[in-house]
């Protein structure tokens, strides 16, 4: 799926930490390895626990923390070796909405302009019909646009998140960074957001960069789903494959651990995931999913399994498969 | 089954500067013995404020519980002293909140917080209180317990902190624990693992309890009873089975519907999702008539009128809607 990719990401490396004196150097493996294209848009979901490094892996590509190794291409943009004042024009080709609606917007500037500052840092438009600007991109988002001169905390959390939405799609962006952007809030305004960021996508053909650990949601929204532990992709499929299909032992009891939505029946068997994932300080040999697999064999406490395809694209990394 | 804990009428206000706020607007709930009780609905419908009341922690100012009655085996808990209350919390009933990291005490071992609550509750000796801090430790399931009952709340991860928390709660054999979004700070691998925890304790120890959150699935997970709430309102409430399969009131529906869940088979269409239009309302300007009414589907001129009643409408379901027939029809 590269020939159509806007983004490719290739051996993504994240490490954190290093040589401390007098002590032991610890280098944290957030990101360890870590490729994926995503075509143009469509929809890209990466799902894992917390410390999976599904978060960090959203913020290199944003090139918001150093990376220790790998490519990162948007287009025809090499992004991973950008620097300074290259980097920073050519953000406005890459946005990011966040998490929390309420720490994500400056609480003491008005919402208006929150969402027109992206358009004078980059330089977008005329001065004077910037003001323009900001009241369609409010209408594009489902907000009134004479609501711009209020401040964020007159808002509520689904409209903080439009505001959100507007100030990424104010340097109209090609690819949008979402990390966990429904979480915080409310299921009915939940599924308003979700609704909101496919009709963007269908009206603007935006590129969405999906991070999350709620599967629902995940199979609703994305094209594509790679799943993370430990700082590596350890399946990669496309929506119905991976959800229809699942290879990988730890995709498997994820799948099992989320609760369903309907009436017991008494028949449902849940894969049972023991402890928490180790450390990304001290990796584990072998397969690091390999502690908390309920089917691991010896040779996988010694040897690395490959991601590799098994199939019309779906990759998955389990020596159980071989 | 007899009712462990029966709640009538219930009413509390918050003076706001905005007006009066009355986020329990006559809530009535039964608690069975043994059993598990799920109250769902959004941020501000006034779950956990009915939780609260009923360990009598309402902020008070601006709280108020101005009307209704709670009562735990036949005793009166809105009357209750001061000194009967902190007998009743973490003795008879008690809570385990939604955040971990801030309901523990970074400062203390987890060993000596559990101790300490069961110092309060039972003449027992410093070195038995221990033990038992232990011996909850060990049945939450947590590997090492003589150790890990020396570690601060920092060394432990999310999910063993939810378990020190649940060893907390149960450490001196309450009647009732209230959960409070119990696991909505935690990984889904995690939440699964305190599902089965509670269960399994449950059926061990006959607590019964009172689960709160805005996950239909920790629901139908758990709860054996559901009650949907809506500003302030309890406005369906059923077998979980039944409100699952068979909601009436349409905002019990919506919320069913809102919600992506995961299939095991998608199908290559994905429509969009159905939203509950509108916003909630703000608890300050509530209208007379139903609160639900302005975003409602089903809105008849007499919706806007009065609030509708609770009825049952089947064995143990009943909802407060004037259209049930409608809506049911439809």
């Amino acid at each position: 799926m590269s020939e159509d990719a806007l983004l490719e990401v290739r051996d993504l490396k994240v490490h954190f930490g290093g040589k401390k004196l007098f002590k032991k150097s610890m280098i944290v493996h957030a990101v360890d390895g870590v490729s994926f294209s995503v075509p143009k848009g469509k929809t890209l979901g990466i799902v894992g626990e917390s410390g999976s490094g599904k978060t960090t892996t959203a913020l290199a590509v944003l090139r918001l923390v150093p990376i220790t190794a790998g490519d990162i291409r948007l287009d025809d943009l090499e992004i991973s070796s950008l620097e300074k004042e290259d980097l920073r024009k050519s953000r406005r080709r890459f946005q990011m909405i966040f998490q929390d609606p309420y720490s994500s917007l400056d609480p003491r500037q008005r919402v208006g302009e929150i969402v027109r500052e992206p358009l004078d840092l980059m330089d977008i438009g005329e001065e004077s019909e910037r003001d323009q600007m900001v009241r369609d991109l409010f209408v594009q988002v489902g907000l009134r646009p004479e609501l711009t001169n209020l401040f964020p905390h007159q808002f509520s959390g689904g409209q903080r998140q439009r505001v959100g939405l507007a100030r990424a799609l104010s340097t109209k962006p090609d690819l949008i960074v979402c990390d966990e952007p429904v979480s915080a809030l409310d299921v009915a305004v939940q599924a308003q957001i979700l609704n909101l960021m496919r009709k963007l996508q269908e009206d603007l053909g935006l590129t969405y960069l999906f991070i999350s650990h709620d599967l629902g949601v995940v199979q609703h929204l994305c094209d594509h789903v790679a799943v993370m532990y430990l700082g590596q992709i350890v399946e990669q499929a496309d929506r119905i494959s991976l959800f229809k299909n699942p290879q990988h032992p730890y995709t498997k009891a994820l799948l099992s651990a989320v609760p369903k939505a309907r009436a017991r029946d008494g028949s449902e068997e849940r894969i049972r995931l023991m402890g928490d994932p180790p450390s990304p300080i001290n990796l584990p040999k072998g397969c690091r999913f390999a502690g908390r697999c309920p089917v691991a064999l010896d040779k996988c406490h010694h040897e690395e399994p490959p991601l590799v395809d098994r199939g019309n694209g779906h990759l998955a990394s389990c020596h159980l498969l071989d | 089954m007899a009712a462990m804990l029966t709640i009538k009428d219930l009413v509390v206000d918050f003076k706001t500067r905005a007006g009066n706020a009355r986020v329990l607007n006559h809530v009535s709930l039964e608690l069975m013995n043994g059993e598990i009780l799920g109250i769902v609905g959004e941020s501000g419908c006034g779950k956990s404020m009915t939780a609260l009341s009923v360990m009598g922690l309402v902020p008070s100012p601006p709280g108020n519980v101005t009307g209704g009655s709670i009562s735990l085996e036949g005793e009166e808990l809105t009357t209750a002293s001061g000194k009967r209350m902190r007998e009743i919390r973490g003795g008879i009933i008690s809570m385990i909140f939604q955040e971990p990291m801030t309901s523990l005490n970074p400062v203390f071992k987890v060993g000596d917080q559990i101790a300490e609550c069961v110092l309060l509750h039972e003449n027992v000796t410093k070195a038995q209180a221990w033990q038992r801090a232990v011996e909850m430790l060990t049945k939450v399931g947590i590997p090492e317990p003589e150790m890990r009952a020396s570690s601060y709340p920092h060394e432990l991860s999310g999910g063993m902190r939810q378990r020190v928390m649940i060893a907390m709660a149960l450490s001196c054999h309450p009647r009732v624990l209230i959960a409070d979004e119990p696991t909505t700070a935690l990984d889904v691998t995690v939440q699964a693992q305190i599902f089965d925890l509670l269960k399994d304790l449950q059926k061990d120890t006959g607590t019964a309890i009172i689960m709160i959150t805005h996950d239909m699935g920790a629901i139908a997970e758990l709860a054996d009873r559901v009650a949907v709430m809506y500003a302030g309102h309890i406005i369906e409430s059923g077998p979980t089975n039944e409100i699952l399969t068979n909601p009436q009131h349409p905002y019990t529906r919506g919320l069913i519907a809102c919600v992506p869940h995961l299939e095991e088979d998608p199908s290559e269409i994905r429509p969009y999702l159905s939203e509950i239009k509108g916003v909630v309302p703000s608890l300050t300007d509530l209208g007379k008539g139903c609160a639900f009414a302005d975003r409602c589907a089903y809105k008849t001129p007499v919706c806007e009128e009065e609030q509708p009643l609770i009825e049952a409408i089947a064995e143990g379901h009943s909802v407060a809607c004037y259209n049930v027939k409608y809506v049911v029809a439809v």
